[in-house]
């Protein structure tokens, strides 16, 4: 996909990515909360 | 250092250096001398942009500051996902299909050559001198930690790179980014294991943790928000997301990296491995730097980690009183070290009560030891007059040299070159860019062969080199100088988001972007020299500035 348009796997992946931050941030936060 | 980790190094910096004069014939042309002719896969790419940006500084340092604050650092990263994507979507495929050398090209295209040649000139200045500081500051500490004369560290990173860099352009920046980028995850791995092995036998994995956790260094996220606060999960997020939306989509040293990829979909994908791997990387770093402070609770630390400032002090009229501040220290390490105990064993019994009082002494004796230690601080700036002494990015230098088994301090010393050499490398030779194609080729020799091209590029990577190795010896005297430039760079990001915001959103014609622009640059600097603002908002003052004049202008011009 050589545009600026989104296709359906770029808009999958850019969500993914979303969400893997999402995970990683809770799991950082999880482990303040666990430890601290 | 053992012979063994010595070995380790040389063998290291021989190998980069090898292979990267071996590819000096895949350059033949400066399409292929500065984007290896757009034919390097995904992955390399993505790996050479997570290398240009964890410098030697940001390693030791935020392995110092995980040790000294804990996790809190990694909010800074976490607008980089968000950046990485709407880069993703906008300015790379513009790049991409403007078949530009530098970011800055694209702005004649789209406004006019003022607005190319002031936001290159910009880079060039900012960047140079930056470069400078990203030598200077790991030869510093190297020098102190292995007892080298500064120019010999400084000569020993900025020699092998400028080599590579020079005569292997950028396929050898790149394929010497893949192996030093592995080559420091590999060695920041090793040594949590050692970490976690070195724990003493009574004390658990969970243990430690909870240790660490209750002085607050496993806090990752402050959802408090404050403009002068300068980590806080808000200032990550937003501040942070424009700070990174400038330095990966408007800074050559990154917009060159992804320029190399074989198209559009591989350098997205280039840009997602940051976006996936950057704050789960940042976050061991600062964990490595949380086990270094655990160790240290167990082990006798120095006093303080910088040796020279020690041995300053030691040998000044004041020496009496710092052995003083040297026996309490001992005293209060040793009782630092009982309450740890405590804690761990009050972890074991499970009794909440029991576990907060444990944790409560421990807290106090912590902030018993810190009182100490900061007390001998004091000391050292009244000897030396140097009021911003600090010795965080000493602790893990220190660790590395004094603490670890041979061969894991030669793979960690390499490490450390190796990062400091990815992100020199991948800079000079967008500086070397940046001249040849915005003024060089632009201005000065419109029309010339490849061959001529080429041997200036050349020419002019070496002489950045011997630039940035200069300033970088001279960094102590010209500390003040380079500051102001840093601060003048770091006012120059926002604002240059601004303009390619204006050249790929917006109508906005070349007065108004050099309007923006200008108004953008000076308005960070009031709120930086006026107001407490951190600098992570100071991103998005200044983008806010560059695009509010640049439409208000533009209906006027």
């Amino acid at each position: 996909m050589n545009s600026t348009e989104l296709g359906p796997a770029a808009r999958r992946t850019y969500l993914f990515v979303l969400l893997c931050e999402v995970v990683v941030v809770t799991l950082l936060w999880l482990v303040g909360r666990i430890y601290g | 250092m053992h012979p063994i980790d010595w070995l380790i190094v040389v063998v290291y910096i021989t190998w980069i250096v090898w292979d990267g004069l071996r590819r000096t014939k895949a350059s033949t042309e400066i399409e292929g001398y500065f984007l290896a002719n757009r034919s390097l896969p995904w992955w390399a790419v993505g790996l050479s942009v997570m290398a240009t940006q964890l410098s030697a500084i940001t390693l030791v340092g935020t392995a110092g500051q995980g040790y000294a604050d804990g996790l809190r650092f990694v909010q800074f990263y976490y607008g980089l996902p968000l950046a990485m994507i709407i880069l993703s979507v906008t300015l790379v495929p513009f790049f991409h299909r403007a078949r530009v050398f530098t970011a800055y090209e694209y702005l004649e295209r789209r406004f006019d050559v003022r607005v190319r040649s002031l936001t290159s000139f910009l880079f060039l200045a900012s960047r140079s001198m930056s470069l400078g500081v990203v030598i200077s500051a790991p030869s510093v500490i190297l020098s102190i930690i292995l007892g080298w004369p500064l120019w010999g560290t400084v000569a020993a990173i900025g020699g092998p790179t400028l080599l590579y860099t020079m005569f292997g352009g950028v396929q050898a920046v790149t394929w010497a980014d893949v192996k030093q980028m592995v080559l420091i995850v590999f060695s920041v791995v090793a040594v949590v294991i050692a970490l976690l092995l070195g724990l003493p036998a009574d004390v658990s994995v969970q243990e430690a943790l909870h240790l660490a956790g209750s002085t607050g260094r496993l806090d990752a996220v402050d959802f408090s928000f404050s403009f002068t606060e300068t980590y806080t999960f808000w200032s990550g997020l937003i501040g942070g997301l424009f700070l990174m939306l400038g330095y990966f989509g408007c800074d050559q040293s990154q917009v060159q990296r992804h320029l190399t990829a074989r198209s559009i979909d591989e350098a997205r994908s280039s840009l997602m491995m940051s976006a996936y791997w950057k704050i789960p990387l940042q976050a061991l770093i600062l964990l490595t730097g949380i086990l270094v402070f655990v160790f240290y609770v167990f082990n006798e630390p120095p006093i303080l980690f910088n040796r020279v400032h020690d041995e300053r002090v030691r040998s000044s009229p004041r020496a009496g009183e710092y052995l003083g501040i040297e026996a309490t220290f001992r005293g209060n390490f040793e009782a630092r070290r009982q309450s740890a105990h405590g804690v761990a064993e009050a972890h074991r019994t499970g009794e909440p009560a029991v576990i907060e009082e444990a944790e409560a002494r421990f807290r106090d004796a912590q902030a018993t030891l810190k009182g100490t230690r900061d007390r001998a601080a004091r000391l050292v700036m009244d000897v030396t007059g140097d009021a911003r002494y600090t010795d965080v990015n000493y602790v893990f230098p220190t660790f590395i040299t004094t603490v670890l088994p041979v061969g894991l301090t030669g793979l960690m010393i390499a490490a450390i070159f190796a990062a400091v050499m990815s992100s020199v490398s991948s800079e000079l030779n967008s500086l070397s860019t940046a001249t040849i194609i915005d003024f060089y080729r632009r201005h000065v020799r419109t029309e010339a062969t490849g061959a001529h091209y080429l041997a200036m590029s050349k020419l002019v990577t070496g002489l950045w080199g011997l630039f940035a190795c200069y300033i970088a010896t001279q960094a102590v005297n010209l500390g003040a100088l380079i500051e102001v430039v840093n601060r003048v760079g770091s006012f120059f990001y926002g604002s240059l988001l601004g303009v390619f915001v204006l050249a790929v959103g917006t109508r906005a014609g070349a007065n108004g972007a050099l309007a923006g622009l200008v108004t953008g640059m000076i308005t960070v600097a009031l709120v930086g020299f006026t107001t407490n603002v951190a600098y992570l908002w100071q991103n998005v003052i200044g983008t806010l500035a560059v695009v509010i004049v640049g439409l208000a202008a533009g209906r006027k011009f």
